[in-house]
């Protein structure tokens, strides 16, 4: 049972890959977000719940055409840390990892970063997912603990994992009951080579943040904004749906037991 | 996991009464409503991810466990020059953000007994053949890297994990590769994929069960949850391949076993592992 001193990516060697052709972009994506996995089992005796982390206060799963994110929230509970910071508000601490078939090339789950490795892909994508919540998450209602925001990314196909893992971590929060001033949608356009990443809060009417990499004149992000703004409106209306099928599930289920 | 209702509460206090209380006042029925004999509902899902040459998706319950098979080129070792690598990593789900160990800056959550064990039926029961991973003798050879990560872990994940192994093995394609005779490297047709060569015959398929004592003796709880798992005197994992033969028994301490108890545990993996293959070729 031996292990290979080096592996080779077998892309490299790869003689029919075709990376000059555009993607023929689909304009027709499925958004697919539930708390749990839909269970089809008919006829089953046992009682299962239907959410998809059972240890975790909050979880959800997102797919976006052929991305899919699911989300883990456990808190608030309390913190380890002794900073003057968390005695007046709740921490947010943010953790997204790759699964090893994410990408097309392997990612190894056992390698370990160390601190001072600047490529971090990881740790850019928490800090963007904690500038985009923090301004909806009522912080100051929670003193003295962390909230847990553990993310995994099972696919990504390179548009849409910004704001997969931003749904993702917003109808989890729903489903772990953390108050909340708004949900926060996000909606990423690619256009070209640049990325354009959108956070909108749809009833209080605000941009909580945005991201943007590429080249764009002025107007040209304008147009983007309204795009954006438009189809995160849509979104809203795709999470409201399933929360509030949800609740009524719930409230169904729990009718029969009592 | 938030405490509702009496029914959470008492499980949060002490699981082990609990579960007493409730085989008290019912029976054979476990707390969740099955027969010490039923398994959890199954769902299957195939060609999960386009990113690997296979994948599926098992839900056993809650129990959620997805699996991938890529391959990586490699040369072989020097000892025997014909076979390939395998390589089994299963992840599980992390419960704690980032902590900073040192320098070291992240969880890294693998099942190394649960790992081993896949690496080890895969070896033992001739599941995939070394010699089948060869391109060409002395110079390239694949490494299969299977990985398995766990959404969600409420018990039995050795059964989830090999299962869904069987179902993502059965639809694998790899690209074809072919040896350039003038500069020797490889050259990979990524675009003509064929269809994977294992030992379909063996299917090796697990059976877990745990050992519970109630009232002085033993009931055996097939296909257990993760709390059934906790309360558990000990665990036993029966894996068997096509023929009933026994491919690997691996029992926890805790329990005294007898010979014919471990008769009586292969009668019932037999039977759960049939229904397992009936759900598994439809």
């Amino acid at each position: 049972m031996e292990q290979p001193d080096e592996c080779f990516d077998p892309l490299q060697f790869a003689v029919d890959l075709n990376l000059s052709d555009i993607k023929n972009v689909n304009l027709d994506e499925n958004v697919f977000i539930s708390k749990g996995l839909i269970n089809q089992a008919n006829g089953s005796s046992s009682i299962e719940s239907k959410s998809l982390i059972t240890q975790a206060n909050g979880s959800s799963f997102i797919e976006l055409s052929a991305t899919k994110v699911t989300c883990a929230i456990y808190g608030p509970r309390e913190t380890s840390s002794t900073s003057d910071e968390s005695y007046s508000k709740c921490l947010l601490e943010t953790s997204i990892k790759f699964s090893p078939f994410a990408r097309q090339h392997r990612i190894d789950p056992l390698s370990v970063q160390y601190d001072n490795d600047e490529d971090c892909e990881e740790s850019e994508l928490c800090s963007r997912l904690e500038e985009a919540l923090l301004p909806c998450i009522l912080l100051h209602k929670y003193p003295k603990s962390q909230i847990d925001i553990i993310i995994d990314v099972i696919e990504d196909d390179g548009q849409h994992l910004l704001s997969a893992i931003i749904l993702s971590a917003t109808v989890a929060l729903i489903d772990a009951c953390i108050e909340l001033y708004d949900t926060v949608v996000a909606k990423s356009l690619k256009t070209n080579d640049s990325l354009f990443t959108l956070c909108y809060m749809p009833n209080l009417a605000q941009v909580s943040c945005i991201f943007f990499d590429g080249e764009a004149t002025p107007n040209y992000l304008d147009e983007l904004t309204d795009e954006a703004v438009k189809q995160c409106q849509l979104l809203h209306k795709a999470i409201c749906k399933v929360v509030i099928s949800d609740l009524k599930s719930a409230a169904a289920l729990n009718r029969k037991i009592v | 996991m938030s405490i509702d209702n009496y029914e959470e509460l008492q499980k949060f206090i002490d699981l082990n009464e609990h579960y007493r209380t409730y085989l008290d006042e019912h029976n054979n029925t476990r707390p969740d409503g099955r027969k010490f004999h039923e398994n959890r509902s199954i769902q299957i899902l195939k060609k999960f991810l386009q990113h690997s040459y296979g994948s599926s998706m098992i839900r056993f319950g809650n129990t959620t466990v997805i699996c991938s098979i890529t391959g990586q080129l490699a040369k072989p070792s020097l000892k025997s020059l014909r076979s390939g690598f395998i390589q089994t990593v299963v992840l599980l789900p992390r419960t704690q953000a980032w902590s900073t160990y040192g320098r070291r800056q992240q969880i890294i959550n693998e099942n190394l007994t649960l790992s081993q064990h896949l690496l080890d039926i895969i070896y033992k029961s001739k599941l995939i053949n070394l010699e089948d991973l060869c391109i060409e003798e002395g110079k390239w050879v694949w490494c299969l890297q299977i990985d398995f990560q766990c959404l969600n872990n409420d018990g039995n994940l050795f059964d989830s994990c090999l299962l869904a192994l069987n179902v993502a093995l059965h639809h694998t394609y790899f690209p074809t590769v072919k040896i350039d005779p003038d500069t020797q490297k490889p050259l990979v047709y990524t675009k003509e994929l064929k269809h994977f060569q294992y030992n379909q015959q063996q299917e090796p398929l697990c059976c877990t069960i745990a050992v519970y004592e109630y009232e002085q003796e033993y009931k055996y709880l097939i296909d257990p949850t993760l709390e059934e798992e906790n309360i558990a005197k000990c665990i036993l994992h029966y894996v068997l391949l096509k023929n009933d033969q026994i491919c690997l028994i691996h029992k926890t301490s805790g329990a005294p076993f007898s010979i014919d108890k471990f008769h009586q545990c292969y009668s019932f993996a037999r039977e759960y592992i049939l229904e397992l293959r009936r759900n598994l070729n439809q």
